[in-house]
């Protein structure tokens, strides 16, 4: 739970981050989405995207490395290293790519 | 007869210097209560009388897990210990005998404990226990526990001091917090009366009152007549056990039965006589006469010196009653009879358990913390948890934190799809409730 906490901290602070969700995979997920409804809105994303890796995997895509959707104002992506996982949620014009490499900078330090 | 009755006199005979007859007397109590915590105290003060000091020691442990506060075990301790030149711990205990004289004092202990310390009253130090222990017997349990939390912080193994956070808890109603005591006191003292009672209140108000009074019959085997059952209970206004009938048991056999069966005129003569007598073994405690028999038995002047020329061991040689069972050599040697274990196993209590019992109770802050504690143990089985968590669900002013939960415990155990369900569910309940 620590590293979780920390890795949410060091991803909340990069610049255009929105909101952030971070967890190992056997753990629960931990976030910080500003703008969520209710509580369960980290671990809604999180298992949605735990869903969608089995079904990736059950018709034989492989292993997910990195999700992204596009809503009418937010965009959002998932990204895999190894064991951990995070999501953030960013401005629809924020630089994705250059927050793709941070995030999995980060995941990669505590792989 | 009471078994109370016969312990009483085989104090009086111990306090007036015939420690063989107070031998004597204990072991007809232990014969029909291997467990009797005063018996046993008797027998530990008789046998440190005569110099065996490692059988007394053997009673005084039990005495000691039995009945922590007990300050004439903590005295005889540090007497013994005194004895064998250990005087660190004759002192500690001497301290220990001193911090739990009861109200009004006993001076004799006092004084003993006082010379073991080398100290004048007025040179003891007044101990975050002793505050404990002052306020919780002047009524103010809060001020106890504060005491007592810092005087564990002090001496941690210390199990009287734990009883009297635990007790104080419990007159608070924390039973919770209480039954976490109770459970580090049978650690260490797996006969302990006075937490048996407690747990088996918290039992009984869970709900599980078979269970509690199960465990309160097993403090019966300690304490036959309930003495500090009825004391403790008695602070309650309602409570759901049921303390049994004192059992009796067979007066202890007279000491010179032969002699009475040659003559039963002398013998009479002799019962007079012995009721005529000053000495205080003849009355019970509260003033009421013993029954003939029993003062037959007690009365030294009579019958202490044709004691020690007929019945050197501590054992009855006058026949006794098929209803007394000889003491078996494990109990002669002050061993429990029955496995150590066996108290503190029955104190189990699952936490799945305890959560439903809560909810049962509508204690939602409590159960909503138990159910974290269960959602985030590894050793309890996913199926148990799913179902605990459903059920609680099921109860609308925890539905919704229980369906978080239920959603990080599957993430947990890795079943995103059926965590999304339990999410969208917690996140339905949330919304309800802000409507």
């Amino acid at each position: 739970m620590t590293d979780a906490k920390s890795i949410l901290d060091d991803i909340r602070m990069l610049e255009g981050t929105g909101g952030a969700v971070v967890w190992r995979s056997g753990d629960a997920p931990i976030g910080d989405l500003p703008e969520a409804a209710s509580t369960a809105a980290p671990g809604l994303l999180s298992s949605s995207i735990g869903s969608m890796e089995q079904v990736a995997e059950a018709v034989g895509l492989g292993q997910i490395e990195q999700l992204w959707f596009l809503t009418g104002n937010q965009q959002c992506l998932a990204v895999r290293v190894d064991e951990w996982q995070a999501i953030i949620v960013a401005a629809r014009d924020a630089d994705i790519d250059r927050l793709r490499d941070a995030v999995t900078q980060r995941l990669q330090t505590h792989k | 007869m009471l078994a109370s009755e016969v312990v009483a006199g085989a104090q009086e005979a111990l306090h007036t210097g015939f420690d063989q007859k107070a031998g004597y007397l204990a072991e007809h109590v232990i014969s029909r209560f291997p467990r009797h915590a005063q018996a046993r105290l008797v027998r530990a003060l008789s046998a440190e009388m005569a110099g065996e000091f490692d059988q007394a020691l053997d009673d005084l442990r039990f005495v000691t897990s039995a009945e922590p506060l007990n300050f004439q075990a903590a005295l005889a301790y540090a007497r013994i210990f005194r004895h064998r030149d250990d005087e660190p711990r004759a002192k500690a205990e001497a301290l220990r005998a001193v911090e739990l004289v009861p109200q009004p004092p006993d001076y004799d202990v006092l004084e003993t404990a006082l010379e073991i310390l080398g100290l004048d009253g007025a040179a003891l130090p007044i101990t975050p226990a002793v505050f404990a222990r002052i306020h919780l017997r002047s009524g103010w349990p809060g001020t106890a526990i504060r005491y007592a939390v810092r005087a564990i912080d002090d001496e941690p193994d210390r199990v009287d001091i734990r009883l009297a956070l635990a007790e104080s808890l419990w007159r608070l109603n924390r039973l919770s917090l209480c039954e976490e005591q109770c459970t580090i006191i049978f650690d260490r003292a797996n006969d302990c009366v006075r937490a048996a009672v407690m747990l088996a209140h918290v039992l009984a108000e869970r709900g599980r009152t078979a269970e509690g009074q199960d465990l309160l019959d097993r403090a019966g085997e300690i304490d036959p007549e309930y003495r500090e059952g009825r004391q403790m209970l008695a602070q309650l206004e309602l409570h759901r056990l049921v303390l049994p009938e004192a059992p009796q048991i067979d007066p202890p056999p007279t000491l010179h039965s032969d002699h009475q069966r040659a003559s039963d005129t002398e013998s009479q003569q002799q019962s007079v006589h012995a009721a005529d007598a000053p000495a205080a073994t003849l009355d019970h405690p509260d003033g009421r006469p013993t029954s003939p028999e029993m003062a037959v038995g007690l009365d030294p002047d009579q019958h202490g010196k044709r004691l020690e020329k007929t019945a050197p061991a501590p054992v009855p040689t006058a026949p006794v009653s098929s209803t007394i069972q000889a003491p078996s050599p494990a109990t002669r040697l002050g061993r429990n009879p029955d496995p150590p274990e066996e108290l503190a196993e029955n104190l189990t209590i699952t936490q799945i358990d305890w959560a439903r019992e809560l909810i049962h109770r509508a204690n939602w802050i409590e159960a909503e913390r138990v159910i974290r504690e269960i959602s985030s143990d590894t050793e309890v089985s996913p199926d148990d948890v799913d179902n605990l968590l459903e059920e609680a669900a099921s109860h609308e002013t925890i539905a919704a934190v229980c369906w978080q939960l239920l959603g990080d415990f599957r993430m947990r155990t890795r079943r995103p799809q059926a965590a999304t369900e339990a999410y969208l569910r917690a996140t339905t309940r949330q919304r309800e409730s802000s409507d």
